[in-house]
């Protein structure tokens, strides 16, 4: 049995931020979460930072709190923004009253629009399209959200916070309408009780799985984006297109990479979210439009993330709905709960405060939230994420005894060895899964068909792995990858797809029982 | 012949496992023969033959009959193309094949049913001819006797403490060690192909048996990874053998390994010694007068052949090319049999069976392609191995021996 302050459910953006503004409080609190960091829709969106100029039209208070939230990360947290500034580009046949009221709107909300020619653009970007016919420059930003939340654990953890990551909240213990007790479960069936004074639900779209064990609902809906990873960077800044916010308008480079999406389901539950082969062909085709050469570039991997929405009356469609936060004070049915739900990466911050604000108030603690100020520190734990650092050092180094496992990302034995000592935070279901969200380790081309092999026969080397334990490890991220791949097979994906299909099964047989 | 004899009765395009039978079949049959093309997939083989191991495709068992599993594809509906070929040519086509392979120095055993090899996931695979340097891998484990694996460092890929784990459970006398070759001090990783020349000399071999001898002598088997040379496996095999005193084996191990190398120099050697016209590498585009130009490099031929076999693999060796909206055969542009809409071509579970994988070519029972109506394309073009619809060989484990049998039976048919 574990005594605690405040327990938080979820180690998305949210629930790790909440766990650092508590423990910045010096409030004491355990996060529980049932996968692993990140494995909810922070580890699967378009990791935008948003300007607010995308929520000008349909949310202007989302608008508002992303333009002052996106100021204070790239403040308090500039190792994990790139602060690339973003155009919004309306081609042929846009909406040309939207372009015209596009100034003013943002105006309203106090964010920066800059009109510019289309030869400005154009030569800002080169790869818009030729058939741009207006554009304005905004301050859109790209983040990393694994290294957000990797480092808001770090930091929270330095900070006194404990973290059970791989599990799962399985009920409430509930007496004089307040949680006396909750119990979490590993998937290997070890269970654990907590006894918390508050509880915060920071689950994003499984809120109300929580909030229904405290016998309470709430009304939400489940909506799928996906989003394609591209085998180059295909834009300097942040392109969107300029018109009223629809499917498949924004690109977000990062690193090496772009990111290209998202589209919008209504899915029954949130995990069910996976890409389909319709989403990726309507993402390119649509998103073709304002960045051509989408077409004639390698696609590496498509993703789908699930947004919470909490529904309201006269929302047309999902993108209507506002995307704003709720925090939920469930005074009165269960007086020690809050669930914090909606919103955005990008004010995930505002979020945690607000949730602890509210801890606080319950809890008579007089303590002020500090987080728009802390640097949120550079942890090792989280360095290897960043897109080329690996090879870098690896380069530098120079060292003959420290091979590459990973090639297409060149993570060597070296980086594999750190992130095996920093893998005790994981007790989720895959050690390569887990390795692949700490590092960049089988994300590249070969998407861990031949990687997979050499670290997993490293990893039997170094004794983390005994019986066969580590060929479920390797069957478990291969169908990761797989997720993520099949509904791109054309071309030479296709080729590298039937390779990995000979190697695993044809030569190796692990399909076999 | 020489390559710039345009004539031949047989062009084969494609020089992987199917193209190279096939133009050893037509040779038999005295067919002037030139084969172009790339070596395809050959280069990521683990070096065994698979006939066939498991079916139905959902089967996902193995199984030690591929007799009986052929038979049950000849009763089923299936269009796999053992079901156009008779028994006795498929077991005739692949002992021919082991015959040139081993009179070329590449020396293979097969028992007539499928043999169990360990692989380097410690896994076994069912196979049905192994190299030689693979007898003593099927009898150690097929007995569990005494035996060590022996891994080296710096080749990933490779554990020998992993495949002690898997195996282990059923295996009590398996034991499990990591050799370090000095030699390889100064490079941070190596390959198979990398010891394999290493092991050619006679002086790095005594460095290799005092390295080795330590941590042998108390088990009756040793295997090691797939290292042991590239034209003379066999040798090695038995002087290092007759040196430590043990009973040695190799381990296939994971791609780029010197298992497929030595295929592909045997695949040169061999139609080498058969005097048949190899225009390696050259990609081929056939014009309008049914002529074909054959270009590499600044090398260029051109070939009028009476017969086309067409042996240009899947997507790995470009026979067939996948488009966003269907897939395409690259050099004839025959129609396709395929499942339709993308959507339709893999499973959301990596480890299910894919219904791209029966898309190919479909034929008549001469190996002749047809259309979408069944028609003959033409009378003196046929297809053969891989690119053949309704052979999931990746889940029948079937690859080798399709190539083969179909490349036989196709070639009987030429006249
Ligand atoms: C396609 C898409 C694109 C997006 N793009 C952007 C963008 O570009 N910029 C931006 O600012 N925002 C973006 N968002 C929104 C953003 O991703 C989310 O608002 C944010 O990540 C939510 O974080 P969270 O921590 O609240 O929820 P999550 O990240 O979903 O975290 C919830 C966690 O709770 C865990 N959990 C659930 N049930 C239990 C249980 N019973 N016990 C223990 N743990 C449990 C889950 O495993 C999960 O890890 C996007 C969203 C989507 C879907």
């Amino acid at each position: 049995m574990i005594k605690t302050k405040v327990l938080v459910i979820g180690g998305g953006a949210t629930g790790t931020g909440v766990a650092r503004d508590l423990a910045l409080r010096g409030i004491p609190c355990v996060l529980v979460e049932k996968g692993d960091i990140d494995s909810g829709a922070s580890g699967r969106n378009h990791g935008l930072l948003h300007s607010g100029a995308r929520y000008v039209y349909s949310d202007p208070v989302s608008a508002a709190e992303c333009k002052e939230e996106g100021t204070i990360l790239k403040r308090i947290a500039p190792h994990i923004i790139e602060d690339t500034g973003g155009i919004y580009a309306a081609v042929k046949g846009d909406d040309p009253t939207f372009i015209e009221d596009f100034q003013e709107m943002c105006d309203k909300c106090g964010i920066s629009a800059e009109r510019l020619t289309v030869e400005e653009a154009l030569a800002l970007e080169p790869n818009l399209s030729k058939d741009t016919i207006a554009a304005y420059k905004v301050e859109d930003a790209s983040i990393d959200p694994f290294r957000l939340s990797i480092e808001n654990m770090s930091d929270a953890k330095n900070n006194g916070a404990k973290f059970l990551t791989g599990y799962e909240l399985k009920s409430f213990k509930i007496e004089n309408k307040k949680i006396v007790s909750a119990t979490v479960q590993t998937k290997g069936g070890k269970t654990e009780d907590i006894e918390p004074e508050i509880v915060i639900n920071a689950t994003g779209s499984w809120a109300v799985m929580i909030t229904r064990m405290a016998g309470i609902d709430i009304d939400m809906v489940f909506s799928k984006g996906s989003l394609i990873v591209t085998q180059t960077r295909l834009s300097n800044m942040v392109l969107n297109r300029l018109r009223i916010p629809d499917d498949s308008d924004i690109i977000v480079p990062g690193g090496t990479v772009s990111i290209i999406g998202t589209t919008s389901e209504r899915i029954d539950s949130p995990d069910e979210a996976y890409p389909r082969v319709e989403e990726v062909d309507k993402i390119v085709d649509e998103a073709a439009k304002l960045i051509p050469v989408l077409k004639k570039s390698r696609l590496i991997r498509v993703y789908s993330g699930v947004r919470p929405l909490i529904k309201t009356e006269n929302a047309g469609s999902d993108r209507m709905i506002g995307r704003s936060f709720s925090v939920v004070d469930h005074e009165g049915t269960v007086g020690n709960f809050i669930t914090i739900t909606g919103g955005k990466l990008t004010t995930f911050r505002l979020m945690a405060e607000k949730a602890v604000d509210l801890a606080c108030k319950k809890l008579g603690i007089n303590k002020k939230c500090t987080t728009m100020d802390m640097p949120l520190p550079d942890s090792p734990t989280a360095k290897f994420i960043k897109p080329g650092y690996s090879a870098k050092q690896w380069l530098l180094n120079n060292d003959v005894n420290d091979p590459l496992l990973c090639e297409c990302e060149m993570v060597s034995k070296s980086v594999v060895d750190s992130l095996i000592e920093t893998l005790e935070d994981h007790a989720g279901d895959s050690y390569l899964v887990a390795m692949g969200l700490r590092s960049r380790a089988t994300k590249g081309p070969c998407q861990g068909m031949f990687c997979s092999l050499r670290i997993l026969s490293y990893m039997y080397d170094k004794g983390v792995f005994k019986g066969d334990e580590g060929l479920s490890d390797l069957k478990l991220l291969l169908n990761e990858r797989w997720k993520g791949l099949h509904p791109l097979l054309w071309d030479q994906a296709m080729v590298q797809a039937e390779l990995m299909e000979a190697l695993h099964c044809g030569f190796l047989g692990t399909e076999l029982e | 012949m020489n390559k710039n004899d345009s004539e031949c009765d047989l062009l084969i395009i494609g020089a992987g496992m199917t193209g190279v039978s096939a133009a050893l079949f037509a040779n038999e049959l005295g067919l002037k023969t030139v084969i172009a093309g790339k070596t395809g997939e050959t280069l990521y083989s683990s070096g065994l033959i698979d006939l066939i191991s498991s079916f139905p495709v959902d089967d996902k068992k193995i199984h030690d009959d591929p007799w009986a599993l052929i038979n049950e594809i000849k009763k089923s509906d299936s269009e796999h193309p053992y079901s156009f070929i008779d028994n006795g040519d498929i077991e005739k086509s692949l002992k021919k094949i082991m015959t040139y392979f081993g009179d070329a120095g590449l020396q293979y055993r097969c028992n007539g049913k499928n043999s169990r090899i360990i692989t380097p996931l410690g896994h076994t695979k069912s196979t049905y001819c192994y190299p030689e340097t693979m007898e003593n891998n099927r009898i150690a484990f097929e007995n569990k006797s005494s035996c060590i694996i022996i891994g080296l460092e710096r080749l990933r890929g490779f554990s020998s403490e992993m495949i002690k784990q898997v195996l282990q459970k059923n295996w009590k006398g398996l034991e499990s060690a990591t050799v370090r070759i000095p030699y390889f001090d100064h490079m941070s990783s190596i390959y198979s192909e990398t010891v394999a020349r290493f092991l050619q000399t006679e002086k790095n071999r005594d460095t290799f048996v005092t390295l080795l001898e330590p941590l042998v002598k108390d088990y009756e088997y040793v295997g090691l990874p797939a290292v042991l040379g590239i034209h003379n496996s066999s040798y090695l095999l038995k002087d290092l053998e007759k040196r430590l005193s043990v009973k040695l084996f190799e381990i296939p191990v994971i791609p780029p390994s010197i298992t497929g190398l030595r295929l592909k120099e045997v695949f040169h050697k061999i139609l080498h010694e058969n005097g048949i016209t190899f225009l390696n590498n050259y990609i081929l585009t056939r014009n309008k007068d049914n002529s074909f130009d054959a270009n590499h490099e600044n090398n260029k031929a051109v070939i009028k052949p009476s017969n086309v076999l067409l042996a240009t693999g899947r997507f790995i060796g470009k026979g067939l090319s996948a488009k966003r909206k269907g897939i395409v055969e690259t050099v004839f542009d025959l129609n396709v049999n395929q499942p339709g809409e993308r959507v339709n071509w893999h499973s959301g579970n990596f480890f299910d069976p894919h219904e791209i994988n029966l898309a190919g070519i479909k034929t008549n029972t001469s190996f002749n392609p047809i259309d979408e109506n069944g028609k003959i394309v033409d009378k003196n073009l046929y297809a053969a191995g891989s690119i053949l619809s309704g052979n999931d060989w990746k889940r029948l484990k079937c690859g080798s021996g399709v190539a083969i049998a179909s490349a036989y039976s196709a070639v009987q048919n030429i006249k």
